[in-house]
């Protein structure tokens, strides 16, 4: 094979010689090590760009890197698998397993009553159980429906991070600091608001949740607002649509003023609003938690998860080539300004789902990502489901831990996610 | 193959690039060069669909590309950026960048099939950087970087190659490898290549056909290096002393400068 290789580069050599150049002894080696494949097989490169061609067909050069790989394109097959083949087995179990442990954990914890109880001869004492960790009279208990909640929205906010870290090019892009779930919990605090008031009584019947399709719209306005101005304020004078990489302090600055804004205009509609409990509402969304989580949110949740989850997946090949930058993925053939438009869709939906059951939670689309990054690399295909499930692993353990450390006070979720990720978001903004 | 006529383009307040047209065949190598500003990058960005052109046409095979959805475009026209993976905050592994080449033939979950871990393969044998397939990108030097841009081009399977200034940030090894591996290309698989050149010797080294701008962005001058190459012209635009003579074994015209630096 060696002696083929050689052989065949020197015919090759011969041709591609130009007697006008003295190539120096590097150039030379450049040669040695560059295939080139015979100008008979080759035609058909460019001829038939679709066309699948054996690679034993070819007069291929060997590399002087290995001649297994040589041995491998004889017999037409790759090498060996990239890695991105390979698949993630192990950290997949790990993944899994963690999920699993944080669920088992997270239902159990810091429980008033001992889970055995749902096994009690006592009846009085099988209710309560009951009650708590499993069905009662038709209703979901206490703990599955905190622990769905927990799962979704921690998967909710881990795959919107994940989307945003894509449009922003920018790993500290997350909802809570760009300001989007402050978009949500605005429009949801609107809709609370409206629910109290007579003018708007018919609100109030009505099929859909006022507060939950407010909360889409605001966290929409609010990713469009940090979208726009992020683009404006780091390209103006650059050549293309849109800017490479987005200056990173620049869309962090933009999401706390928006954030800022947002949360001013929230104390404005408390002032404005006659209902007594809506400042003790905005104050529950303010610190975040899944106390006040209900069945019916639960399903809205699931709905805008698999929603939000399906666009970013369906949308994986392109968020994969959008890794190496906008432009370069636009030669490529991505629609860029639509597969933005689209992902920024799909985060404020999820986002604003999250938002609407459990405040603002910061850092766990920060976390979530970041983490799965480590373990599984960039892939789109493998990241994005993956991050999903930490993001859930993650907020369930967050709540549990939420719950359990200080009894029987119960501490809102969103100060354990801080008190975690905001040491991370110092390392990553130190780093960047 | 590449036929690009009448072509206008520019951002806003009138055209950076004025009535540029170029006809390169299959197998050839163009190159383009002028002063800064001259809109060389924008003609690029306009031929590989990064902005539209604001008249004038681009055909591939006689096909309008700016008629074809981005996809299709890609496979005809792939481009080589100026700073290719410049701008990475994922530490994606070479293999990764360059499976990325094979965006245009996914579909939208983006598993990859055998044939684009094949053409991957292909084209990172075709420019000597197999060896380099499991090494992040951010580690690569300048040289290897642009090796395996170019395989990510390659992976595209494209019948048109734009390199836009592919010698840039490399040292002069590096500058005649790349062109070197580009030229071959061009010839054994039949590649219409338009490179976007500073190096106004380079260009006249390795193009069959060169364009010369002037700073305004119209055409001063098309054709053989040696009809473009000429002192008055490179003068004119470069508005610098130069003398062109031609290359004592290539008999390709080189320009040297005649500038007279304070003593």
């Amino acid at each position: 094979m060696q002696v083929l290789g050689q052989s065949c580069c020197q015919v090759v050599d011969a041709v591609a010689h130009r007697n006008y150049t003295d190539k120096p002894t590097m150039a030379r080696r450049l040669q040695q090590e560059t295939t080139i494949n015979s100008t008979t097989s080759t035609s058909e490169y460019s001829d038939e760009p679709m066309s699948n061609k054996p690679m034993s067909d070819e007069a291929v050069k060997v590399s002087s890197h290995a001649q297994q790989d040589a041995m491998a394109q004889q017999t037409g097959a790759p090498t060996e698998l990239p890695r991105a083949a390979s698949g993630n087995a192990v950290q997949w179990m790990v993944l899994l397993g963690a999920f699993i442990v944080a669920l088992t954990l997270a239902a159990t914890l810091g429980a008033p009553v001992p889970l055995s109880d749902l096994w009690s001869h006592d009846a009085a004492r099988a209710e309560v159980a009951q009650r708590i960790f499993w069905r009662f009279g038709g209703e979901w208990g206490l703990r599955p429906v905190r622990l769905l909640a927990g799962a979704l929205v921690g998967a909710s906010l881990a795959t919107s991070g994940a989307a945003l870290q894509a449009v922003f090019r920018n790993p500290l892009a997350e909802p809570y600091l760009l300001g989007i779930s402050a978009g949500g919990a605005l429009g949801a605090a609107v809709g609370v608001a409206l629910q109290g008031s007579t003018s708007l009584r018919v609100l109030d019947n009505s099929l859909f949740d006022v507060s939950s399709v407010l909360a889409f719209g605001g966290a929409v306005a609010a990713s469009s607002l940090v979208y726009v101005l992020g683009q404006r304020g780091n390209n103006g004078a650059s050549a293309g649509a849109f800017a490479g990489a987005s200056n990173r302090g620049g869309l962090l600055l933009t999401g706390v003023a928006v954030s800022s804004f947002l949360a001013a205009l929230m104390a404005l509609v408390v002032a404005l609003s006659n209902r007594a409990d809506l400042a003790q509402q905005i104050m529950f969304w303010m610190l975040g938690g899944l106390t006040r989580a209900t069945s019916a949110q639960n399903a809205v949740l699931f709905v805008s998860f698999v929603a939000g989850l399906g666009t970013l997946l369906w949308s994986a090949r392109d968020l994969n080539a959008l890794r190496a930058g906008d432009e370069e993925a636009m030669s490529l053939g991505v629609p860029v300004v639509a597969l933005h438009r689209r992902l920024l869709l799909a985060a404020a939906l999820m986002s604003a789902a999250a938002v609407a059951t459990a405040g603002l939670i910061g850092f766990v689309g920060l976390l979530a990502p970041h983490l799965i990054r480590l373990l599984f690399g960039s892939n789109a295909r493998a990241m994005i489901p993956a991050a999903a499930v930490g993001g859930a692993t993650l907020l369930v353990s967050c709540d549990a831990l939420a719950r359990s450390v200080v009894q029987p006070v119960e501490l809102p979720v969103g100060i354990i996610t801080a008190l975690l990720g905001v040491p991370l978001f110092l390392f990553l903004a130190r780093r960047s | 193959m590449l036929s690009i006529e009448n072509l206008c383009a520019g951002y806003g307040r009138g055209p950076v690039l004025r009535d540029f047209s170029l006809r390169v065949e299959a197998g050839q190598v163009a190159a383009v060069i002028g002063p800064n500003g001259c809109g060389k990058s924008t003609m690029l960005r306009c031929v590989s669909g990064l902005m539209s052109a604001q008249s004038g046409r681009v055909l591939v095979a006689g096909q309008d590309v700016s008629s074809l959805p981005g996809r299709e475009r890609a496979r005809q026209i792939a481009l080589l950026p100026q700073n290719f993976a410049g701008d990475l905050w994922n530490d994606l592994d070479v293999e990764e960048v360059v499976l990325a080449g094979r965006t245009p033939f996914m579909p939208p979950y983006g598993a990859p099939s055998r044939t684009d871990y094949m053409e991957t393969e292909r084209a990172l044998q075709a420019v000597g950087a197999w060896g380099l397939r499991r090494r992040p990108v951010s580690e690569l030097s300048g040289g290897e970087r642009q090796r395996v841009g170019l395989a990510r081009a390659l992976a595209q399977e494209p019948r048109v190659l734009l390199l836009d200034e592919p010698t840039s940030n490399l040292d002069v090894r590096y500058q005649h490898e790349i062109l070197d591996v580009v030229l071959r290309l061009a010839r054994h698989q039949k590649l219409t290549a338009v490179l976007v050149l500073h190096q106004i010797n380079l260009a006249a080294a390795v193009a069959d056909v060169m364009v010369l701008l002037n700073g305004d962005g119209t055409t001063r001058s098309r054709g053989a290096p040696a009809q473009v190459m000429t002192t008055e012209n490179l003068q004119a635009v470069y508005e610098t002393p130069l003398t062109v003579s031609l290359h004592p074994r290539s008999r390709r015209p080189q320009a040297q400068s005649n500038w007279v630096f304070e003593e």
